[in-house]
């Protein structure tokens, strides 16, 4: 090597933890040739001895520092804070454990302890030798955001960011904003006016300088990447133009057209030239070309010339740096429930129906009248889970809102003076405010009735409803003027077609994956793309407002942090050898690379730094930053190397997941053989076959592969293809005479760390049973490795 | 009203019902009644409830449900099969419970007269010369002769026949 820096290694003696294990004393002397300055301290991460350590390093001229003490995860920030203070680059501070990995452990092992920490160090210093600086990088984002739905949980977002500052395209596909919300007369727990709490929102949108709202579009296409997607909008053809309509209606007024009013659910009727619902945001008429016959009343009657019968809509360009998915939900089709005849009789209705019934301002004029044949309810069935928790013809899961709606209706209908039976298979109402919410319900005597509607038939001007009532083992005929059927809350097909597009998985269900269904629950599993609301699966306002709130602010933290790139990216390092088989594409579980012009490019947001990608590269051409090839190989030479142990085992293990559980393993003070020394990687997928055969034939007896569990840490969805390379690598051993079976690979899991115990003991003792590797096969290896690399 | 016990029988019950193949899903029953409310045979039989044989069932409660009539009256005609939203399938679980019983020797005398008559006609019912006559009137072929030897032989082997009472 041409150029040595000038590298300092502290060793800390952790009041007696580590010096009464370890001989420090001797380990300084054994590396007392190899650096420029050595020093021991009993307490490493106190004040003094810290201010010592940036003492030496400005007195020395040191230039790398390698400290010997406790985890990293104890106080690697401090000492990184300290030496970068001294002008150290962060790349320049290795970390070595030999507290959880060596005194904590091998206890009664003292010398094992000592070889063992000798070796980690020495490991230590030769990888350090090999690094390079390495600096956080700045990246553009675009500081605006696009919010596709305009329902409660799109109108929450769109609020708060636009507060906070940020520009906001609000894309709504229907001509109002408002969602399903805006449809209900009262929403539980609190039986409050739905509208009159939405409705000011609504507002606030259209007032907001900093919101682009844009309804009756939708989006076609979006391209780019986390930071900066290129965003192509539909605007539908609207005949109207949103800038000149003033909202008058004389539009509405003079159409001669009458179509079914969505707003209404079908039950009422509307123009052709019309606003959905009167609070609409924006006020502003639409012409529905499907059912208009061109007559050009509207046109001649407009105040304000802003209709225009030839409009051919257009596409608008976003760019965005971030998006929001707030698509919300669907009904599930009722006409395939044929045995509650939905479609067929006409007092079998939805419970979104119902809704609009119970509105003041609703199709029948606030009367309870089954709307296609005016006849006055008297006496009502509610048909719970009618398609939810079957596996058979609906959805496998629960709808979770239907149980408290049709009480919340129930309520309504008890007040007016109408029997009301609930049909039930059981209750769900768990939440604040919900269980009593329930029994309010039975307090206004709403008959519940334990066991599911099976059959509906016609009976007269009524029908009748069977099911059984289980609470007394009895068949029960009930014949009532309507039926309330509870559809599966479904995720719709435009969710479907925008997860294609924006490149994030949806679900067995259809409804959008979370980055993790418990610790990041309203992130996709795409960086830069957040959902909020129903669009991740059924569930009330309050859930959804506090979703709404919650991708807000990942935004907004996405955003502000995503200009900081981690210095641990893959790269092309040797674009001459790079073919552009795309390989690296493929694998890469982050959809982080792209092949352009035959090269791959990397999205340095969106690389985790797993590593996955590199040993996919038939050519060798790809390293990573901060952990190189040789770096790598470097640390292992470095702990094999004339080292005194009788046998030596290198464990790779995943960084977060399973070096934790090795610490918690020190903490209870396990004791496991010390033959085992450990180099952390981010996911095993990083490891290469030349790895583990430089491993042996630099001297391992045994090699192992520990991974976390699959979506388990930050390189979670690089874990599964570890596993599939073990298996290759096994095989590739045998071919250079090793035995498969001294590659071990298992996954570790937090919790599991006593059985780190066995499972290293176990390891040890089968290498140590097999015949020593001799020293000439190692040598085969060494040279072959050096010939490839030729 | 007989009580509910749970001990290592009931357990030990249950668990050779979850083997027999068909039986697999008993546990998922949530107790919905659609079973018992589209059943054909509850409509008439008050005791009759297909929702309360699998919940026997998932208790491993033997004696109830060996001790009487009910699990021979299900007329196998797979309605709660078709509908049950859990996809548990009632009727095999109750085939499954009819197996168990049979090895027991717990069998229903219709069954046991049928399955007489089974090794003595082979055919569940001795078919003579009026039957011969009902069949020509619907154009159908007189009724073949039946494997007597071989059907007896087999359930001679397989203990049936002794299970029934024959020899
Ligand atoms: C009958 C019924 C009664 C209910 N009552 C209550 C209650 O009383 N209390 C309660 O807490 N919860 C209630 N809920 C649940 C409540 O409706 C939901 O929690 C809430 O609507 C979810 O809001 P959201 O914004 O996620 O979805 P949605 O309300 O479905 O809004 C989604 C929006 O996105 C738009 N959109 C869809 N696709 C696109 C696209 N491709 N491009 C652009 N825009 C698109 C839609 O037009 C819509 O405006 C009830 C549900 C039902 C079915
Ligand atoms: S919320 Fe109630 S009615 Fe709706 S699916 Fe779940 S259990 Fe059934
Ligand atoms: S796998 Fe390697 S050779 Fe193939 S495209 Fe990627 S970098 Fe180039
Ligand atoms: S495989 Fe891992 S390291 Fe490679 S590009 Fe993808 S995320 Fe980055």
């Amino acid at each position: 090597m041409s150029y040595s820096p000038k590298i300092g290694v502290w060793l800390c003696e952790c009041g007696g933890n580590i010096g009464d294990v370890v001989d420090t004393q001797k380990v300084m002397d054994e590396i007392k040739n190899q650096v420029q300055f050595v020093k021991r301290e009993r307490y490493l991460c106190s004040k003094p001895s810290i201010d010592t350590i940036k003492e030496i390093i400005k007195n020395e001229k040191l230039e790398r520092i390698v400290l010997a003490c406790c985890t990293p995860k104890m106080h690697r920030e401090t000492f990184l804070k300290n030496v970068i203070e001294e002008g150290i680059n962060p790349a320049f501070l290795e970390i070595v454990n030999v507290r959880e990995q060596c005194s904590w452990v091998h206890k009664k092992d003292p010398e094992g302890a000592t070889l063992k920490s000798l070796d980690l160090i020495k490991g230590a210093i030769s990888r350090i030798k090999e690094s390079k600086e390495l600096h956080t990088k700045q990246m553009h984002v675009t500081q605006e955001v696009l919010v596709i739905g305009g329902g409660v949980a799109g109108i929450t977002t769109s609020l708060r960011l636009s507060e906070y500052g940020l520009k906001v395209h609000l894309i709504e596909k229907s001509p109002s904003i408002g969602g399903h919300m805006i449809q209900y007369p009262k929403v539980f727990p609190t039986l409050d006016c739905s509208q009159c709490i939405l409705t000011p929102k609504m507002a606030s949108i259209a007032q907001s300088s900093n919101i682009n709202l844009k309804t009756y579009s939708e989006v076609k296409e979006v391209t780019g990447s986390p930071g900066n997607f290129n965003v192509k909008i539909w605007v539908k053809p609207r005949g109207v133009d949103v800038e000149k309509c003033i909202g008058c209606g004389e539009c509405s007024r003079v159409c001669p057209v009458e179509a079914p009013s969505e707003y209404d659910e079908r039950i009422g009727k509307r123009k052709a030239a019309y606003i959905p619902f009167p609070q609409s945001v924006p006020s502003v008429y639409t012409i529905d070309f499907d059912n208009c016959v061109r007559c050009g009343l509207c046109a001649a009657n407009c105040p304000r010339e802003a209709i225009d019968l030839n409009d051919e809509g257009k596409i608008e360009e976003l760019n965005v740096g971030a998006i929001v998915l707030a698509t919300g939900f669907e009904l599930f089709d009722l006409t395939n429930l044929v045995n509650y005849g939905y479609g067929r009789y006409p007092n079998v209705i939805t419970s979104l129906e119902m809704e609009r019934i119970l509105d003041v301002n609703g199709p029948t004029g606030s009367q309870l009248i089954v709307p296609k044949t005016g006849r006055q309810v008297k006496s009502v069935v509610y048909v719970l889970c009618a398609g939810s928790r079957d596996t058979e013809v609906g959805q496998p899961y629960c709808s979770r809102v239907c149980c408290l709606y049709s009480m919340k209706q129930a309520q309504l209908l008890r007040d007016r003076g109408v029997d009301v039976w609930i049909n039930y298979i059981d209750i769900r109402s768990p939440g604040r405010r919900y269980e009593e919410f329930y029994r309010l319900t039975q307090e206004k005597g709403v008959n519940f009735v334990k066991g599911k509607v099976t059959e509906i038939e016609p009976n007269g001007e009524q029908v009748l409803v069977r099911s059984e009532e289980m609470m007394l083992n009895k068949m029960m005929e009930n014949v009532v003027d309507l039926v309330v059927l509870s559809p599966p809350i479904i995720s719709s097909e435009d969710t479907a077609k925008l997860s294609e597009m924006l490149k994030v998985p949806i679900d067995e269900d259809k409804f959008v994956l979370e980055k993790h269904p418990k610790l990041d629950p309203v992130a996709t599993k795409r960086d830069g793309v957040f959902a909020a609301g129903a669009v991740i699966g059924p569930k009330d306002i309050q859930s959804t407002t506090a979703e709404a709130e919650g991708a807000a602010m990942k935004v907004v933290n996405f955003l502000g942090m995503a200009r900081i790139i981690e210095a641990n990216k893959a790269y092309l390092a040797r674009n001459e050898l790079c073919d552009g088989c795309g390989k690296c594409k493929k694998i890469c579980p982050e959809s982080a690379i792209t092949i352009v012009e035959d090269k791959p490019v990397f999205n340095e947001i969106t690389c985790s730094g797993c590593g996955a990608c590199i040993p996919e590269c038939p050519q060798n051409a790809l390293d990573q930053e901060g952990l190189t090839d040789i770096q790598i190989q470097t640390q292992i030479k470095g702990i094999l190397n004339d080292t005194k142990a009788p046998l030596k085992i290198i464990a790779f293990v995943e960084k977060e997941v399973v070096y934790t559980a090795i610490d918690l393993a020190g903490l209870a003070r396990l004791s496991y053989a010390s033959s085992i020394r450990i180099i952390p990687m981010p996911s095993l997928a990083r490891i290469k076959l030349e790895h583990i055969l430089y491993a042996f034939s630099y001297g391992a007896d045994g090699v192992m592969m520990l991974e976390a569990p699959i979506h388990e840490g930050p390189y979670g969805n690089a874990h599964k293809i570890s596993e599939e390379r073990a298996e290759e690598y096994k095989w590739a051993l045998e071919d250079y005479e090793i035995d498969s079976s001294r590659l071990w690979y298992s996954r570790v899991y937090v919790p599991d760390w006593r059985k780190l115990e066995r499972i290293f003991n176990t390891f040890h003792e089968m290498v140590e049973s097999e015949d020593p590797i001799e020293g000439n096969q190692r040598g085969k290896i060494l040279k072959n490795l050096l010939k490839i690399k030729d | 009203m007989t009580e509910i016990i749970f001990n290592e029988d009931t357990k030990r019950f249950r668990d050779s019902i979850l083997k027999i193949g068909g039986a697999e899903r008993l546990m998922l029953c949530y107790q919905c009644g659609t079973c018992t409310n589209d059943c054909p045979v509850a409509k008439r039989i008050e005791e009759f409830r297909p929702r309360n044989i699998a919940r026997l069932a998932m208790f491993g409660q033997k004696q109830q449900l060996f001790s009487s009539d009910l699990l021979w009256l299900c007329a196998g005609c797979y309605t709660c099969y078709e509908h049950c939203p859990q996809k548990v399938h009632v009727s095999e679980i109750i085939s499954a419970l009819r197996r168990l019983a049979f090895i027991e020797g717990k069998i229903h005398p219709t069954i046991k007269s049928l399955l007489t008559a089974l090794s003595r006609y082979g055919y569940i019912m001795e078919i003579g010369e009026f039957e011969n006559e009902l069949r020509e009137e619907e154009n159908l072929p007189p009724a073949p002769e039946p494997a007597i030897n071989e059907i007896s032989t087999i359930m001679e082997k397989t203990g049936t026949l002794k299970k029934v009472g024959g020899n």
